[in-house]
């Protein structure tokens, strides 16, 4: 009798399991949604069917590519390029509308030669100041920008390391050429097959050179093929996080306006890399424009008070002491151009598209002065 | 193989399957192919250098039961130690010994570099070393009657579901399970099933969320770290490791139960340890007892007849043993022990940390003998973990130097006013070993709304639910088990 429960038990926890399963593929959220807010959209811009902005590495790979390729042409002489990093205050409009445009169209319409200036928009969602490095030096490899834009955020400096994806830009050369630097070591690290946190790229890292790979790949393909709800796996295990994450909220009560305090070590690794970022463009002699990026005013700061001033006076020495400019535009996009993540949630890093116009031309006559 | 994969989840069902639709003596020749191929599936060359090692055990063991001289068994036995430990010395120490040999030579002004060439680890030789080692010395010792079939001996060392990462089992307790034809019985495969489930849980959904935060943590400099943040971190490792370790424990019994092969229990919660010596009679279960019989009775003079499983635990006040004499044999045991893990000074910090908590135990055990014995256990339970999570530290820290930069830290009681990680990570850990604990409680206890049979079905159900869930999101070989590198 007991062996029949005991199979019973097994069968019915299989059966409520596949339930459970198909119910909660039903209903997950899109992972861009739960990422950025449901107020908000990301965009990407384009010009003549020539993309200058990109928020994926794939993306700005791909930019990087079409550069490189169009500035060897000799008719892009006259053409100067802005290579401008920052996280998705960039690449986001907040309750966005149809024919809305992000800063780097706005900066480039400023221009009175609207195909002399190029802004390069390359963003990254959470993007910190090593990820910022590792990519300018990507960037500057391939494509010869006469001027870095780099926002900086205080959230930023609370993220660590390189995302999985650094993998697909982990070139031998880029490798060798940040090997001297702190992040170089991530970069071999991701360049030699391992995956960071949260990323798809270390699927089957476990398999990685033994026979098996190609077994496990081949299986798995197959079963994606004739069960949709195995190749959904991703959006399942996104959604679950995501739900954790809702109720971690809900059980401390944390919302966007929980201060935020900073972690040292961490704050220490993206300092240094953004000191080794200032450090390679001014002895590359590449103007750099840093600015202080726009927050919200008109609510109460979600960081602690005394370490976001310490850490504006902190970029702004390695600034001056690299001789690059620093504008702080933290107070320029006015309440009503702000909103919210979900519902009531305050959003603190996305505005609308009038916030965009904003931010370029609070840029605009620094870029114009540097660039001369 | 990995076992956390569809290939080996395919491979397992069709091994299974074709395991109990074929004629008994056939059985023992597919598990032998099953356990080749599944070797091979990480490096094919070294199925052939494992079959060598085999081979020179079967001889020897031979050689030794039919030789009736004292002098010329023990020659045969030493011959067969020899390429054991040769052929492990050789893959894993070579690095490690040179590396030595070179900083000596600096720390003498001498030129000592040599270069040993590009040597790869086979995966499970420390583990079939010991399991070869046990075979020739119970021969050696009249306790087991040698096999005369090299396929038994062959599938013994090989067997799938122990050959990487353990359990150890001694020939006595696998080989007749593997010759013998057993019928297929449902509650073996029902249990089976539940036991690798539950292993995959433990590896995908738990020590591999756990991984990239251990990882990024340890990659921190010990420096911007403060007190509270190592414990956090040996927490997470030990969590981490227990995790993954047992979850491939579970996996191998569960694969061999589904074929009739009972194996022994080698994890019983080893963090509600209530001493340093309960735990390791809790954790690895099957090593403690190998290194208890094989290393430490004969290093404190005991006959080989001491033969027993349960782990490193005996009342040596009970043996005519002097204490200098169990002392040194305690080390000794321990240190090997952390160097058997890994060829690096660090693991050997591990196994001597592990020796005086040992000793330090043995010193105090007589103490408050009024207190009673569930006050005694719960405040026993209160030093080890703490003991056992700290030791975690050199285990898992990068080299010899961070490990005591890192233990450093939480000596440094100043330093617990900084913070180093994202909160996130303090909570894990924190929900992590409370679950566990709780887990403990559920199973364990004696309320009786919780013992009803109702309730513990409907909890097997809900719970046994949880974990396909789980395992269904997280399924997928994105890491091996850390055993592996041993």
């Amino acid at each position: 009798m007991s062996r029949h429960k005991s199979l019973v038990a097994l069968l019915l926890s299989m059966l409520v399991a596949l339930i459970s399963l198909y119910a909660y593929d039903g209903r997950r959220i899109q992972a861009d949604d739960f990422a950025l807010g449901k107020e908000n959209t990301s965009r990407a811009e384009g010009w003549n069917g020539i993309p200058f902005t990109g928020h994926t590495i794939a993306d700005i790979s791909a930019i990087v590519s079409q550069y490189s390729i169009l500035q060897s042409k000799p008719d892009s002489k006259e053409q100067k390029i802005i290579a401008w990093f920052g996280n998705s205050q960039l690449h986001t409009i907040n309750q966005y509308k149809q024919g809305e445009h992000l800063a780097p169209y706005w900066l480039r319409k400023l221009a009175p030669c609207q195909a002399c200036l190029v802004p390069l928009g390359l963003s990254l969602s959470n993007a910190n100041p090593q990820e910022e490095f590792v990519l300018s030096q990507y960037v500057a490899r391939s494509v010869p920008f006469s001027t870095l834009v780099l926002e900086v955020e205080f959230m930023g400096f609370r993220e660590d390391g390189l995302r999985g994806e650094f993998s697909k830009i982990a070139s031998d050369d880029l490798v060798n050429a940040l090997r001297a630097y702190p992040v170089g070591g991530d970069l071999a690290v991701l360049a030699g097959g391992a995956a960071k946190k949260g990323d798809d790229v270390g699927e089957r890292s476990g398999l990685d050179s033994v026979v098996q790979q190609d077994v496990e790949d081949y299986l798995s393909g197959k079963l994606s093929e004739i069960w949709p709800l195995w190749k959904d796996r991703v959006n399942l295990r996104a959604s679950l996080l995501g739900d954790l994450f809702t109720f971690r909220n809900w059980i401390f009560n944390i919302s966007s306006q929980s201060e935020r305090r900073i972690i040292k070590p961490r704050y220490q690794r993206n300092m240094r890399a953004l000191e080794d970022l200032l450090a390679s463009f001014r002895d590359a002699n590449i103007p750099v424009v840093l600015y202080f990026a726009p927050v919200r005013q008109d609510k109460p700061l979600p960081y602690d008070r005394t370490e976001y001033a310490r850490w504006k006076e902190q970029v702004g020495f390695l600034a001056r002491s690299y001789s690059a400019s620093c504008i702080n535009l933290e107070k320029l996009v006015p309440p009503q151009h702000w909103g919210s993540n979900f519902g009531t949630d305050i959003d603190f890093m996305h505005f609308q598209e009038e916030g965009h116009k904003l931010v370029a031309e609070g840029l605009y006559p620094v870029v114009q002065r540097v660039m001369r | 193989m990995l076992f956390n994969s569809v290939t080996y989840l395919v491979f397992l069902a069709m091994v299974v399957m074709t395991y109990w639709l074929l004629p008994g003596r056939f059985r023992l020749w597919l598990i032998l192919a099953a356990s080749l191929v599944f070797y091979g599936f990480w490096r094919i060359e070294f199925v052939f250098l494992v079959a060598f090692s085999a081979f020179v055990d079967y001889y020897f063991s031979l050689k030794i039961y039919d030789e009736k001289h004292p002098g010329r068994r023990k020659v045969w036995l030493l011959s067969s130690l020899s390429v054991n430990l040769g052929l492990l010395a050789y893959f894993k120490y070579t690095y490690f010994i040179v590396d030595n040999i070179s900083t000596l030579g600096n720390a003498l002004g001498q030129d000592w570099v040599f270069s040993p060439g590009n040597i790869i680890l086979p995966l499970g030789i420390s583990f079939y070393t010991f399991l070869s080692i046990s075979y020739t010395l119970d021969v050696y010792r009249r306790l087991f009657d040698p096999v005369r079939n090299f396929g038994v001996y062959l599938t013994y060392v090989m067997f799938w579901p122990h050959m990487i990462a353990g359990p150890i089992l001694r020939a006595h307790e696998l080989i007749p399970q593997i010759v013998r034809k057993p019928h297929v019985n449902l509650v073996n495969v029902t249990d089976g099933i539940k036991m690798i489930l539950i292993g995959l849980f433990l590896k995908v959904a738990l020590a591999d969320q756990l991984a990239p935060w251990v990882d990024e943590a340890f990659a921190s400099s010990p420096t911007s770290l403060g007190g509270l943040d190592v414990w956090t971190m040996a927490f997470a490792f030990g969590l981490q490791i227990y995790f993954d370790f047992a979850g491939y424990s579970m996996i191998a019994i569960g694969s061999a139960l589904l074929i009739g092969v009972h194996f022994p229990v080698n994890f019983n919660w080893p963090y509600l340890a209530t001493s340093p010596r309960d735990f390791w009679k809790r954790w690895h279960i099957t090593l403690s007892s190998w290194i208890r019989d094989y290393l430490y009775l004969p290093l404190c003079g005991a006959r080989f007849r001491d033969s027993s499983e349960g782990g490193i635990d005996v009342q040596t006040n009970e043996r005519k043993t002097g204490f200098a004499r169990l002392t040194i044999a305690l080390i000794i045991t321990w240190f090997i022990m952390g160097l058997w893990h890994g060829a690096a000074w660090k693991f050997a910090l591990w196994g001597i940390w592990h020796a005086a908590m040992i000793f330090a135990y043995r010193a105090s055990s007589g103490w408050l003998p009024n207190v009673p014995e569930r006050f005694r256990m719960l405040i026993g339970w209160a030093l080890t973990l703490p003991i056992i999570m700290l030791g975690w530290i050199p285990f898992r820290a990068d080299s010899l130097k961070a490990s005591l930069a890192l233990l450093g830290r939480v000596f440094e009681f100043s330093s617990y006013r900084v913070l180093g990680f994202r909160e996130n990570f303090y909570l894990l850990v924190f929900v992590i070993t409370c679950g566990m604990l709780v887990a403990w409680f559920v199973t364990y206890t004696k309320i009786p709304l919780l013992n009803r049979a109702w309730f513990r079905q409907v909890g097997e159900v809900v719970t046994l639910c949880v974990v396909i869930f789980m395992v269904f999101i997280f399924l997928r070989p994105v890491s091996q088990f850390i055993y592996f590198q041993f």
